[in-house]
């Protein structure tokens, strides 16, 4: 159990880590991709709900804590996004592209609408067509583009936690 | 009562109501549930650093080829300049005295008097997508605090909106959330520059409430009025560039150019109050 926290807390701080420096340099017409979404997503695909659900939080969380704004937003998005997700996973063909890239796809969309209606609540909504083509839209597709070699790292680093928590329970029985 | 807890809907219930508590609690930029904010900053710090040092090392590497030839005729040009500032620095001291007896007559006071000047990197960017602000490596530790004014040898980049303990957020005046309260240098008219969503990403922002008769031209200066208590009055913003009138409204807008180049900030200073 211990080491699989220190897994999620590394994995957290080396997403955070890319999203607030790394991934400056790729930004393509002001709009970078949000690993932090992306990471949610696969984490949601491979896990059990209440896994991916603690895990969103954190990730959300993270992404609060790196704005500098309200903190929680994020953390609630991520965290209800990510349940309906891990609830289905196991009907899935969780690495076939178009389940990656359509998961992706909606949850991007979803988290980064409904930040938008909360944050520009009191300032109105006359900005919604332009920022959905300039910042929703884009970033949706980038990070669909970004799961694809994201996907299988993660996916094989959860298999060989999970082998080496067969083999644990294996020597103590 | 173990029943209840260990009902999945409850759970998903108090997750909510925590974070929306949460949400609540940490709107105020002064608020204290922020210090959480520590868990990442504090250890993120240093890797942003060596991040930065090393991303600048690299470009500053390949830029140096480029740079010989561009260098070398820039010199030739500076070295002219050079003999004509020489005279102009004596004109300004003269001015600088003569400016110093004066206010010293009139016994003004110097507003920069109560600040110290606080040199920071910037070791990280906005997140998102939605925001312009950006991390300092200097926090509470270095009694940086929050409302502090944060600008460069050319003009105002904004203010620390949050502080952690050896990093702060600072958010920029190009950012939505940010409000000045300016005036046109000329006509000395009061105005407000704000963040704009759709200027924002071509580094520009936009200043309200400019009244009809208002002597305002493209190219004329923008800089704090002093009013609000935050910024000390007198920094450059920036330049307009266009002025625009509302239709059907008794005010026009101007769209401003900041004289920083916030795709390209490095470094910044931020005015600390002194105790």
């Amino acid at each position: 159990m211990k080491y699989r926290v220190v897994a999620a807390v590394i994995l957290i701080w080396i997403t955070a880590f890319c999203q607030s420096t790394l991934l400056e340099y790729i930004e393509i017409f002001n709009v970078r991709p949000n690993i932090l979404i992306i990471m949610m997503v696969i984490v949601a695909l491979l896990r059990s709900t209440v896994e991916s659900a603690t895990m969103g939080l954190f990730f959300g969380l993270t992404m609060d804590i790196l704005m500098g704004k309200t903190l929680g937003w994020y953390a609630l998005l991520f965290f209800l996004v990510s349940i309906p997700i891990s609830m289905i996973n196991e009907k899935l063909y969780r690495e076939k592209f178009l389940v990656l890239v359509t998961f992706t796809f909606s949850s991007t969309v979803v988290i980064e609408m409904l930040f938008f209606l909360i944050t520009f609540m009191f300032r109105g909504y006359n900005y919604l067509p332009y920022l959905f083509g300039t910042v929703i839209i884009p970033e949706a597709i980038y990070n669909s583009i970004i799961i694809l070699p994201l996907f299988k790292p993660v996916s094989v680093a959860y298999n060989l936690l999970d082998s080496v928590d067969r083999r644990r329970n294996r020597l103590s029985t | 009562m173990r029943r209840i807890f260990s009902n999945k809907i409850f759970i998903l219930a108090l997750v909510i109501v925590i974070l929306l508590a949460l949400v609540a609690v940490s709107h105020s930029e002064k608020s204290g549930v922020n210090v959480i904010g520590n868990i990442i900053s504090v250890p993120a710090a240093p890797i942003q650093k060596a991040f930065t040092f090393v991303s600048e090392k690299i470009s500053n590497f390949f830029g140096y080829f480029e740079d010989v030839k561009a260098t070398k005729a820039a010199n030739e040009e500076h070295l002219k300049r050079i003999s004509e500032l020489e005279q102009e620095l004596l004109d300004l001291d003269k001015l600088k005295k003569e400016n110093k007896e004066l206010r010293d007559a009139l016994n003004f006071k110097n507003q920069y008097e109560e600040y110290e000047f606080v040199g920071c990197s910037i070791i990280a960017k906005d997140p998102g997508n939605w925001f312009e602000v950006f991390t300092i490596n200097r926090g509470k530790n270095d009694k940086i605090t929050t409302d502090s004014p944060v600008i460069t040898a050319y003009g105002l980049v904004g203010r620390v909106s949050k502080t952690d303990l050896i990093t702060s957020r600072v958010v920029s005046i190009i950012d939505i959330d940010s409000t000045v309260s300016a005036r046109l240098s000329k006509s000395r008219d009061l105005i407000v520059v704000r963040g704009d969503v759709e200027l924002r990403g071509k580094g520009l922002c936009r200043a309200d409430y400019i009244p009809p008769n208002t002597d305002v031209m493209p190219g004329d200066t923008i800089e704090t009025s002093g009013i609000g208590g935050i910024y000390p009055k007198g920094i450059i913003i920036g330049k307009v560039v266009s002025v625009i009138s509302n239709e059907g409204q008794y005010d026009s807008y101007a769209i401003i150019e900041p004289v920083v180049d916030f795709k390209r900030l490095e470094e910044v200073i931020v005015l600390k109050k002194q105790q």
